[in-house]
């Protein structure tokens, strides 16, 4: 193996397909190997998945949690970036509102699970409210660093060129911002489908977090548990090669000044 | 010296300070040795339970055994969990041996081949349905098409809103049934979230005490032998000490007769589960339920009837949250009740 090398295109699907295998053997050999009678095998998982579609379940709880979590992570984006753009616009602005984000960041959502049922009742506004609290930070704190990174130099050149302050922001400062954005994005994204379980503790009665929670709380469901976790798993990875795919299109592409 | 071995240095020294600090100021080194000792050998034998006053004889069993200088057998340690799935998981993977539990949960643990055994019960009635003061609500007819709060299928609150339900024709499809931790359900209803909850006290004195809700039913008036809390007790334990179970059975029989025997006693109860070893919770609400009406729970009666589980097994089976029938014998080991010498409870 060379460091350099460029993995040959079939090469790209054997090696990630090649190493699943070898884990789901290793997975099912150790829960022969510990005789445990709790943690399942692959088979009770792929049976306990068969089980929810057979009920017809599955696709509605897939469903219902990309809905909560593509709502509150549009809000985030909605809210956040223009938030973030006029933080990192005016320093002054930034600063004074900085000690407040960088105080509620750290809030775990589960921790605004009681006001959150207060407020909101319970039901997917609650969690949607949990899932926006996740992932609006992150937005908020790429966006305005994303702006304070813009090269004075391209500040000056719009200036030069007679742009108003508004025009600047939307013609130089924000695709120039955008990578940096993107990257919030991405990573917020990714705070929101994590926070789904925790989100979906807020009495819903559909969804893959509720799913991890209720096959937990039923006895000795644990197959249905790790099955939730794995689709969970498997989504985000497709959610993540989503917003990766953004960072290719040429107008934001624009933005990344370290290649031609 | 050079500069990477006085870094090692520090490191290294820094580590070990942490680690030796940690260990004398969190490590509790008895725990650790009693845990790694033989069931038959132990000194201290752990018992969960959730802070709710279906739990109450537990701690002061505990209190109690505590002061009995003259026992050689193991003491017992409350240890508080906040859900039922954690319990459950602590029971299934051995890290405890003895808790309190929901009859129907040990039913189907039992189902699926993990060795535990309800060896007693922790109390009788206890569950309330809660509505708003200022709502019209006076019956379940009144709520149908509305949203009730339960704290989960597989609670026995949900049976006994399935039973009231049936008593006046009709079923829980009639109304939008959502699940919810009981300590969310107070809040969940001043803000109108929900229109009713069902659920085990203090959380309906919770609300009720704070003056916004009321009682729509109670077990005490519609089902006094309302069973849910039992104590479940893992098979090697009563195969290995079973000494040391039947003296649990002793005290927690013996904390049960003496809350029912005297209010005083209820008092002096909710003064010891107040206190932050034990439930960590408002006195002044633990001393509500005992005295509102001074029988919304009981625990003097705790004999094991099959003909009670049975009836639990069959509406758990009715209500989906139990596969198939689960026999009585498989679940419950009667000897320790039948045997019990209810201890001397001197708080």
């Amino acid at each position: 193996m060379n460091a350099l090398a460029q993995p040959r295109k079939w090469e790209k699907v054997f090696w990630p397909v090649l190493a699943s295998l070898v884990f789901l053997v290793i997975w099912h050999y150790a829960v022969r190997w510990t005789a445990s009678n709790i943690f399942p095998s692959p088979l009770d998982v792929e049976k306990g998945v068969g089980e929810l579609l057979g009920k017809g379940v599955l696709w509605g709880y897939i469903g219902d949690s990309l809905r909560r979590v593509a709502t509150g992570f549009g809000i985030s984006l909605i809210l956040g970036v223009p938030i973030g753009l006029i933080l990192g616009w005016y320093p002054a602005a930034a600063k004074v509102v900085n000690p407040t984000i960088q105080m509620v960041r750290p809030i775990s959502p589960i921790a605004w699970i009681p006001l959150s049922i207060l407020w909101f009742g319970v039901g997917d506004n609650a969690a949607t409210f949990l899932i926006f609290m996740g992932s609006f930070f992150p937005i908020v704190v790429a966006s305005m660093n994303g702006v304070r990174n813009v090269p004075s130099m391209f500040r000056r050149a719009g200036r030069n060129f007679g742009l108003k302050p508004a025009q600047q922001l939307a013609r130089i400062v924000f695709p120039a911002a955008l990578p940096q954005i993107l990257v919030g994005l991405r990573i917020s994204l990714g705070i929101a489908w994590l926070v789904v379980v925790a989100a979906e503790m807020t009495a819903v009665n559909s969804g893959l977090g509720y799913l991890v929670l209720d096959s937990r709380n039923s006895g000795k469901r644990y197959d249905l548990v790790v099955a939730a976790m794995l689709m969970i798993g498997v989504i985000g990875l497709i959610l993540d090669f989503g917003i990766r795919r953004l960072e290719t299109i040429k107008s934001v592409r624009w933005g990344f000044r370290s290649e031609g | 010296m050079n500069t990477s071995r006085r870094v090692f240095l520090g490191v290294a020294g820094w580590t070990a300070g942490v680690s030796a600090l940690h260990g004398y100021l969190n490590v509790n080194w008895t725990a650790l040795r009693n845990s790694m000792r033989s069931l038959d050998r132990i000194d201290t034998l752990v018992v969960a339970g959730l802070p709710v006053t279906c739990n109450l004889t537990l701690p002061i069993a505990c209190v109690a055994r505590d002061l009995d200088k003259t026992s050689r057998r193991a003491t017992f340690e409350y240890r508080r969990y906040n859900g039922w799935p954690e319990i459950k998981e602590a029971l299934i993977s051995r890290q405890i041996h003895a808790a309190y539990m929901l009859a129907p949960l040990v039913m189907d643990l039992v189902a699926k081949d993990i060795p535990v055994k309800i060896v007693s019960l922790g109390h009788r009635s206890g569950a309330v349905i809660m509505v708003r003061t200022d709502s019209s609500y006076r019956s379940f007819r009144d709520l149908v098409g509305k949203r009730i709060a339960i704290p989960s299928r597989f609670a026995v609150d949900f049976l006994f809103l399935r039973k009231m339900l049936a008593k006046e024709g009709l079923s829980n499809t009639d109304f939008e049934i959502v699940e919810m931790a009981p300590p969310d359900m107070p809040s969940a209803l001043y803000a109108r979230a929900v229109d009713a909850y069902c659920t085990g006290e203090p959380y309906g004195a919770a609300a009720q005490r704070a003056g916004f809700a009321v009682p729509l039913v109670m077990t005490r008036d519609e089902w006094p032998s309302y069973i849910c809390c039992v104590l479940t007790v893992r098979q090697e334990l009563i195969d290995q000490n079973p000494a040391l179970v039947q003296e649990l059975v002793n005290y927690i029989q013996g904390a049960g007769s003496w809350l029912d025997a005297d209010r005083a006693n209820r008092a002096r109860a909710s003064e010891i589960a107040a206190d932050r070893k034990y439930f960590n919770q408002d006195k002044a609400i633990i001393q509500y339920v005992m005295d509102n009406p001074t029988d919304r729970v009981t625990y003097g009666d705790l004999r094991m009837i099959r003909a009670e589980f049975d009836d639990m097994m069959n509406l758990s089976v009715q209500a989906g949250t139990l596969k198939k029938p689960v026999p009585f014998e498989s679940y419950i080991d009667d000897r320790f009740v039948k045997a019990a010498r209810p201890a001397r409870i001197s708080i």
